[in-house]
């Protein structure tokens, strides 16, 4: 709030001001230069933003082109994930298979391989067993040779990959046993009786003929499961701390020094196939030094190896 | 005749014709208000023509006024004016001739006139830049405070805490050089 002396002051000052106000007029000339240099000023902005103008449909086009591939590498990433619980038989079956192609292509890693493949290999035996308890009828062959397959495939990477790690490739081997001994029982339940129940893991070892569904049955079944047997050794008593407690008594996993020879002399049989022997590592496998090569045999265990010397159905070494 | 917003969205677009009636519109108000503050013609038109190519350029580039066309360009013409403000050359504005005011009662003719003219002219040179605007906008082209506070881009309350000191500054200006 101003005073009277300031408003006052301010009065003086405004009329003062005023004297500012007349102002030469503008020469003519000097105007109409001025005013023509500002229209032609104008029309080459206009110019400018014309050009601008034309080359957007240009980059209308490319954002467009750019949205539609975005659009169909969103809505692929979309179906590849709804694709994910897809079971032989369904539509997007193919596109679950075949994203977990493109991912194990773009794999590099041996051990990341390795882990993929034998993920893979469990991926189909629950998805064998699913089938098997729901839509038994909706099995194919095609999708059991598929299984053998990546079987086959996965232990020919755990070779390799027991070259540098022998202590994944044999955790990996335990794991994929497994998923063999999986769908070992899930063959048998198609071949045999209507599974009871679930598949369930850990159950004891039963004879074949009443045998709850499960990985614990015993070995044989159809012609469709055989499989490359992953190799077992170790002392015949023992039981690997590694395997399902459900899978049987002469459940061995595979021991990657099987090359070094025994303590009971036992010496590693050759002519077995798929056999991860070598290079032996730096301290003896943890099941021992045997390498007494022996197939399960008993429910749960992975099928028997092809060659001889072992007791298919005890899983005892025989020498 | 277009109204202000129409007139800026005319511009913002580039028209030519809008650029046109902006030019005409605003170029003698801008024009009177650069002679007031820098008493030289030249630089005058110099400080319209430079105004109008910076709009120009902002526009371009997608920058310019988005609201108010007038008060953007005023503070174009102060910015252009603070940059090449010298002190005015008041020796030779007794011997102008008559002088345009629309107010044929205002102390703007005469030799009187002129002598206050050029005190005023130096008195304000001892002003800030900001000082000077605002006793140009708000007492010489009689703008309002809203106007006035749009174009210099302050508060309504700045402003007449400006114009307060600026008058003080001013006065304490004028009696000095008495």
């Amino acid at each position: 709030m101003m005073t009277a002396g300031q408003d006052a002051q301010q009065d003086q000052i405004r009329r003062q001001l005023q004297a500012l106000r007349p102002v030469p007029p503008r020469a003519p000339k000097v105007v109409a230069e001025r005013r023509a240099a500002f229209l032609r000023a104008c029309r080459n902005a206009t110019l400018l933003r014309g050009a601008a103008c034309a080359r957007s449909p240009r980059f209308r086009l490319a954002a467009i082109a750019i949205g539609l591939a975005l659009l169909i590498v969103v809505s692929s990433g979309l179906t590849v994930s709804a694709a994910q619980t897809a079971l032989p038989g369904d539509p997007l079956y193919a596109i679950k298979v075949g994203a977990e192609q493109v991912r194990l292509a773009l794999t590099f890693n041996q051990a990341a391989r390795a882990e993929r493949m034998v993920a893979r290999v469990v991926t189909r035996a629950r998805e064998l067993d699913l089938l098997a308890f729901s839509h038994p009828e909706q099995i194919r062959p095609a999708d059991l040779e598929r299984f053998s397959e990546q079987a086959e495939a996965a232990h020919s990477q755990l070779l390799i990959l027991s070259q540098t790690d022998a202590s994944l490739a044999e955790t990996l081997l335990v794991r994929l046993q497994e998923a063999t001994s999986l769908r070992q029982g899930v063959i048998l339940g198609i071949d045999g009786e209507m599974p009871a129940k679930g598949p369930q893991l850990g159950e004891p070892q039963e004879s074949r003929g009443n045998q709850p569904r499960g990985p614990e049955r015993a070995s044989g079944g159809s012609p469709q499961a055989t499989l490359p047997t992953p190799q077992q050794e170790g002392a015949p008593d023992q039981v690997a701390t590694s395997a399902p407690s459900g899978s049987g008594t002469n459940r061995r996993p595979v021991s990657v020094s099987a090359a070094s020879p025994t303590p009971s002399g036992a010496s590693e049989t050759t002519g077995t196939p798929h056999r991860i022997a070598e290079p032996t590592l730096a301290g003896e496998a943890q099941y021992g030094a045997s390498a007494t090569p022996s197939s399960s045999g008993s429910g749960g265990q992975p099928p028997k190896p092809s060659a001889g010397g072992a007791d298919s159905e005890t899983g005892q070494q025989s020498s | 005749m277009k109204t202000e917003r129409q007139l800026l969205r005319g511009v913002r677009q580039l028209s030519t014709d809008a650029l046109t009636e902006a030019y005409d519109r605003y170029s003698p108000e801008l024009y009177t208000y650069a002679m007031r503050q820098l008493a030289n013609a030249g630089l005058a038109e110099d400080c319209v023509a430079e105004t109008y190519h910076r709009l120009l350029d902002a526009i371009h580039r997608g920058k310019g006024p988005k609201r108010y066309l007038r008060a953007y360009l005023y503070r174009t013409a102060h910015n252009w004016i603070m940059d090449n403000y010298r002190r005015p050359q008041t020796e030779g504005i007794a011997e102008v001739g008559p002088l345009e005011d629309g107010d044929s009662d205002a102390p703007g003719q005469g030799l009187e006139a002129a002598t206050l003219r050029k005190e005023l002219l130096e008195a304000m040179a001892t002003l800030t830049a900001d000082q000077r605007q605002v006793l140009v906008l708000r007492f010489v082209e009689e703008w309002s405070l809203a106007d006035t506070a749009r174009a210099m881009e302050r508060s309504v309350g700045a402003v007449k805490t400006l114009q307060y000191r600026a008058v003080r500054a001013l006065a304490d200006a004028l009696e000095h050089g008495d």
